[in-house]
Parts: C-alpha cells; structure tokens; sequence
C-alpha cells in the first residue's frame, strides 16, 4: 500500500478533493523533506485544522469542503486520521471514514465520467469499468420512440455484491433488479457513486490501519496527546444513544449500556467477573448476547477472565467460534427468552419479549426518554 | 433380536455385499483436486457418518468403496490443506466450489404431492410425486442457463447430476486460486437470492409501469432474449415453452431485435403471449435450497456413487439428457441382476410410483420384482429379503 500514487495522479485525480489517495509519507517527506512527527511538532496550524475536522466529524456527521491548497487538504486529513486512530476509538475512526466517504460522494457527482471511474478503482473497486453504452434496455415505446435505460458502467457479479453488501437491503439494489449478463452488473452514473461511497469508506478504514505502521506510533502521540484528548471529549458527548425518529433507536457503534442488560444477563455478568463457575449454557447466554449487541471479540473474552478455569487461548477460541469466524462459519444467535426460562437463567418478567437483546434495546430506549424528558424539564 | 430385526440386518449386509461388487466395477468420477478434499461415508448397519478421511489416489478410492461399501459417499465442496485431519480449524480451509441443490419437494407446486409412509421402525420416509422430479429436472436445467448465460461462469466447469433420490445437484467447480471460491457466505447468499429471485420488483419484469400514461402513448415492450438479468431468463424460458407448445409465431415475440415488430407481435397476441410469461416468470424463480449453497464446507455425494436411500446411482446428465429424465429402472445400477424375491414390511399407498411403475403392495407380501425395485424398496427400508 505504500506505492507512490502522486505522479501519476496528478493529472486526473485531485489530490485536493480525495487526499486519501495520496501516500502520505511519500508526500510528506518530498515537500517538507522531514519526518510526520516532525511535521506535526513544527505545524502546529494544520493540527488545529485537522483536530477541528474531526471534532466536525463526530459531531455533524460531515466533512468541511477541500482546503484551497493541496498541501493543507493532505495534511489535515492524515493528521485528523491519526488523531482519529490514536484516540483508540473504532467508533471516532469510523465516524470520520463515513463522513470523508460522503463528501467524496458529492464531490463525485460533479466530476466526468472517466474520473468517476478512475476513483472507483482507486478505491479498490477492481473490476469497475466505465463504457458508454455498455448496455442499454428498452423501457416501453413511447409515442411510437422507443426509451431506453442507458448504463455506462460495468462490474463484476462477485465483486458488485460485495461491495454492495449493506445497501443490499434495499431491493433495487438486488442484482435481480439490475441487468446481470455473463457475470457483469451493469450500473448507472448515480449507482456508481453511490457505491464509490460504500468503497471509500472501507477504503479510509483501511488507511487507518495502516498509518500506525508508517509512523513513530509514541512520539506521534506524546505530541498529539492534547488534541486526542479534546476529540475523545467530543466524542463522549456524543457517544449516546439517540431517538431517530418514530421511536426508534440508534445506539453508535461500538458502544455498550450495562444499565440497559436485563436482569438475566447482569446477573451472569456479575457473577463472572466475581469469578464463581459458570455453566456451559450460562457463558453461551453471556457471550451470543454481548456478541449480539456489537461487542468486539476483545471485549467477551475480558468477561471471562476471572473465572477459575480461565484459558485465553481456549475462550477466544470459543468465542470467535459463536461470533461465526471459527469452524463451519455459522454465527450463534442469543437464547431467545423462552429457553432462558426453561434453561433456568430467566430472572425477571420481561413482557412481550422475544429474547434478552429486545429487552436491552427496549430498556436503552425508555432510558434515552426519561433522559431526555428530564432534560427538558430542567429547562 | 427378534426375527425382523435380524431380516433387517441380513437384508442391509446382502446390500452392502452388492455395493461391494458395483464398486469392483465402476469408478466413481472425482475432481482433479479430489486430495485437498474430505470424504465421508455412512456405513448400511450405522446410523452415523465416518468424516475426515483423506484419500489420496484413484486406487486408494477403489480400495476404500471396496472395502467399506458405504451407504453413502460424500466429498467435500471444500479444499483444506489438510482434508484428513479431525475438526474443521486445523484442517485449514483453502476455498469451496459453489454447490446447488434442487429438491422436487421444495418446488412450490410440488409441497403438496409428497407422501408419507412409516417404516417399521416408526421412521417417516417421504416419497414425492415423479411428475415433480422432472419439474426438477427443468429448473436444473435453467439454473445451469442462468448460470452460464447471468452468472457468467465458465461452460465446462459445470456439472449436473441426478442425486439418486428427488433431486439434482448443481457444482460450479472453481480452481484453488479463482477468488470466487474463497469468498465468504454472503457473496453465496446474494448469488442464492439473485437465482431464486427474492425481492424481484414489478417494474423490473414490466418497466413500462413506471411511466405515466398522461398525454403519452405508451407501448409495453416484451421480454427479448437479448436482454440482460431476468427479463432476458424470461424470454429464453417462454422461447422455450412456445415451441415446446408448438408455437413457432409466439415464439418469436421474445427473438425478435426489431422493437416496432416485436412490440406489434406482442399486440397482436397480448393475452396469449402474456400467459406465457406468467409461465416462464414462475420457471424463472429457482428454488434451490439456501443451506447449501452457502455452506462453503458441504459434502456433497460423489457422482456415480450409490445412494443408499434408494439403491439409483448419483449420475451425471448432460443439459440434454436433462431435458428427457424420467425415474425408471434404467438408473439402477442392479438392472440386470434378473428378479429378487421381498418381504414387505409396510403397505405401499397406491398413488405411489416407484421408478415408473405403479406398485399395490401390502405389508407381509412375497413378490418377486426387478431388481432395481427390490433394491429399491430394500434400501427404503420397506422391504427385506426374503429366502
């Protein structure tokens, strides 16, 4: 990954308006001919401006418009990455990967077609390929003319449904929707970008990766220490679930409410954290229902660190196993509530519940209410 | 033991010394990387599976059939470094071939032409419709088509075959390195969705119905089998079924590139045409079984290996031998071993065909039959031999 992409950029890629296609050690070094910590100790103006785009990030969700000069778009996106990634905070990193990707996505949409393209395979769309006229479909005629669905662009069946994954829930998206010949998806501009955004934000997740291994990772951070701390601050405040309308719930990434487990799950919490012995089917309850709310592998196996017969190499083992990364592939879902009754490990009434994860939701969302009703009071 | 209990076992040995013998004689088909694969087999006197074998040549494989006349015999969909070794991680996954599996009882019009009998010991055996598995037989047909002429895959790299008992699998075998073999369940799942025709839209079928009619003269275009997706599996499907119905005009509604003539056709014969359509939407809709095509780590039966739910080989077919299948005694390994006498050990309902034929037999019942069917009814566990 550590190609140099600048030369042979220059001419069709704005570096300006997609910084994350430019290796940013290789630039660094040629412009300023000293190292990123170097950089970060002696400009100190594009820290603020980086640590600002950040904070915009988790706080609006979006990204400012491209700096007048290269130079200062490069530099404030690499270093609100790095802060971004020093922060140790997956939700940070992912919140500023989606809003870069979207900004990529509207500035997309004023660019030719052949840019569109180049940015797509740029972004590790292989196969994308941009024809004019690759496929056309006739719609009906109208008036006697017939009306045509024109697609310039083409791409790989396999490929299309992997990066297409999580708009796939949306049927017009489904390949049976689409025109599919000998194994190529046919899209339309408008899809094409839509997916580049899909593609960009795997893409900066991936940078974020790899930037700590391309550079002096406790330097970097001793000097940066300051503006980490503020961009956790921001993100605090906003690492809280929220209503989105209709009563329906969003709770960020990543982020886990104790508060909210049912009664049947704190209690086993508790119980393996002060140690006691815990039945096969009560570390299956436990892990299936963390893994269920989003908890990182990490995260699962800390729980179980006290118990008695503690093995890290065995528990990790059999939690990625649930979480379906191990053997046949297969992802263990929560016992639902009624086997928890007859399991034994049901301790409370929970009306109308299907399993201990609505519960959790449910209780995340009373809770989100009574808080935000206070709030409003207090005013 | 009681005394059918022991005619049971005797029964089960003499169909296992029978397969013993088939495999001295016929080699079963493997593919070329049949060593990165696990097989597994089920013995006739157990009811559980043998896994994790590694077999390492063709000769071995003969010893192995040979030896151990298995009921059934499996290979992996899958290549690991090291297929022989006891649980799934340290065997280490390479990559899978994409499998399909269509079951005449899954077909929606067939759910309810399946039949039910109780073995003697209280095992249900199902038993589908024949008229089911050649509906069967023609969706695997046009899965192999949409997996060509769709999905893109290479012609020579699928295989069909009869899977001895209700239904056809489907193998598109990927080489090692192909990065279709080694992506994950969801690509599968997609491919699966995209087959079946989950969450197809009406407008993708009828696009004209998005337009509005105001002040416009719109004119409904059909299915041509130039076109790309569904509307092109469409029309190759109701191509089909016009000629089949001996329709030659009707049939060139959906090949024909000129637009004004083929919307003029389609005219001329809306409701006709239309009907077709309807037909062809309902072929178009494969109903493979989602478990196992996204299962990158199936066993799979070996094609010319033996089905011991039935005693009918697992055969290969051709598209075209596809198109004409029908159950009969011919696919029985045993044909010419002249006539066996039975003992039935349940009634046989009298809408049953076994292998064409229809059959009234009672509990308690001697017949002398053709082989194929004794063997038949033998490995169903509904019949022993009788002396």
């Amino acid at each position: 990954m550590t190609i140099s992409r600048t030369s042979s950029l220059h001419s069709v890629i704005d570096g300006r308006k997609y910084p994350y296609f430019i290796d940013f050690n290789e630039f660094v070094s040629r412009r300023y001919g000293v190292k990123v910590v170097d950089l970060v100790k002696y400009r100190r103006d594009i820290v603020e401006e980086a640590t600002s785009r950040l904070i915009y990030s988790i706080e609006k969700g979006r990204a400012p418009p491209p700096a007048e000069k290269m130079e200062d778009e490069v530099l404030s996106f690499y270093i609100a990455l790095l802060i971004a990634v020093l922060s140790n905070n997956k939700w940070i990193v992912s919140r500023f990967a989606l809003a870069e990707a979207e900004r990529g996505m509207d500035l997309l949409s004023s660019e030719p077609d052949e840019v569109v393209a180049e940015v797509a395979r740029l972004a590790g769309v292989r196969s994308l390929i941009y024809r004019p006229s690759a496929y056309r479909e006739v719609v009906a005629l109208i008036n006697g003319v017939p009306s045509f669905r024109m697609y310039n662009f083409l791409i790989n069946f396999h490929e299309y449904v992997v990066v297409a994954r999580r708009l796939l829930g949306d049927s017009s998206w489904k390949p049976v929707n689409l025109p599919v010949l000998r194994g190529k998806v046919f899209l339309d501009r408008n899809r094409v970008i839509r997916l580049i955004k899909e593609a960009l934000n795997v893409y900066i997740e991936e940078r974020a990766k790899w930037i700590l291994s391309s550079v002096d990772v406790d330097e970097v951070e001793r000097v940066l220490e300051e503006h980490i701390k503020k961009v956790e601050e921001a993100a605090s405040k906003r690492l809280r679930p929220r209503f989105k309308g209709r009563g329906k719930i969003e709770v960020p990434k990543g982020l886990i409410i104790e508060e909210a487990f049912p009664p049947c799950i704190s209690h086993l919490l508790t119980a393996a954290r002060s140690g006691e012995h815990l039945s096969h089917h009560e570390r299956f309850a436990i892990a299936t229902f963390l893994l269920g709310i989003g908890a990182e592998i990490d995260q699962v196996v800390d729980v179980f660190r006290s118990m008695p017969d503690f093995n890290e190499k065995i528990a990790r083992y059999q939690v990625e196993h649930l979480a379906g990364l191990r053997g046949s592939g297969k992802k263990y879902r929560v016992y639902s509530c009624e086997k928890m009754r007859t399991l034994g490990m049901c301790r409370a009434d929970c009306p109308n519940a299907r399993s201990p994860i609505q519960v959790y939701y449910r209780n995340i969302r009373s809770y989100t209410k009574k808080r935000r009703d206070e709030k409003s009071e207090a005013k | 033991m009681t005394r059918i209990q022991e005619l049971i076992r005797k029964t089960l040995v003499f169909l296992a010394s029978s397969v013993s013998e088939y495999y001295k004689k016929v080699d079963v088909w493997l593919p070329n990387d049949f060593t990165l694969r696990e097989f597994a087999y089920q013995p006739w006197t157990s009811s559980s599976y043998v896994r994790h074998i590694s077999l390492s040549s063709y000769s071995d494989v003969k010893e192995f059939l040979v030896k151990r006349k298995p009921r059934h015999f499996y290979y992996s969909s899958a290549r690991y470094d090291q297929p022989g070794m006891p649980d799934m991680d340290s065997k280490g996954w390479r990559s899978s071939d994409i499998t399909f599996d269509i079951d005449a009882d899954h077909l929606s019009s067939c759910r309810d032409k399946v039949i039910t009998i109780k073995t003697i010991h209280g095992k249900e055996i199902s038993l589908v419709d024949e008229s089911c598995i050649r509906l069967a037989a023609l969706k695997a047909k046009i899965l192999v088509d949409v997996l060509i002429e769709e999905i893109g895959f290479d012609k020579r790299s699928i295989m069909v075959e009869f899977s001895g008992n209700r239904g056809f699998h489907v193998t598109v075998y990927l080489s090692d390195d192909d990065e279709r073999a080694r992506l994950g369940q969801e690509y599968r799942r997609e491919l699966v969705n995209y087959i079946k025709g989950v969450d197809l839209q009406e407008e993708t079928v009828r696009p004209w119905i998005t337009l509005s009619s105001q002040r416009k003269f719109v004119q409904a275009v059909p299915p041509t089998v130039h076109m790309a997706g569904i509307r092109g599996r469409i029309a190759r499907i109701a191509q089909q079924l016009a000629l089949s119905e001996g329709n030659s005009e009707i049939a060139t509604v959906f090949s024909e590139r000129n637009l004004a003539q083929a919307v003029l056709l389609y005219q001329n014969s809306r409701e006709e045409v239309d009907s077709i359509i309807e037909k062809a939407l309902e072929l178009a809709r494969i109903e493979v079984d989602e478990q196992v095509t996204i299962d990158l780590k199936r066993l799979i039966r070996v094609p010319g290996s033996i089905n011991g739910k039935t005693g009918l080989v697992v055969l290969r077919l051709t598209p075209e031998e596809l198109a004409d299948f029908t159950l009969n005694e011919e696919l029985s390994p045993f044909k010419n071993f002249g006539a066996v006498r039975i003992r039935m050990l349940a009634d046989l309902p009298n809408n049953v065909t076994i292998l064409g034929h229809r059959l009234k037999l009672h509990k308690d019942e001697r017949p002398r039959l053709p082989a194929p069917i004794a063997f038949y009814l033998m490995s169903r566990e509904l019949a022993v031999l009788e002396k």
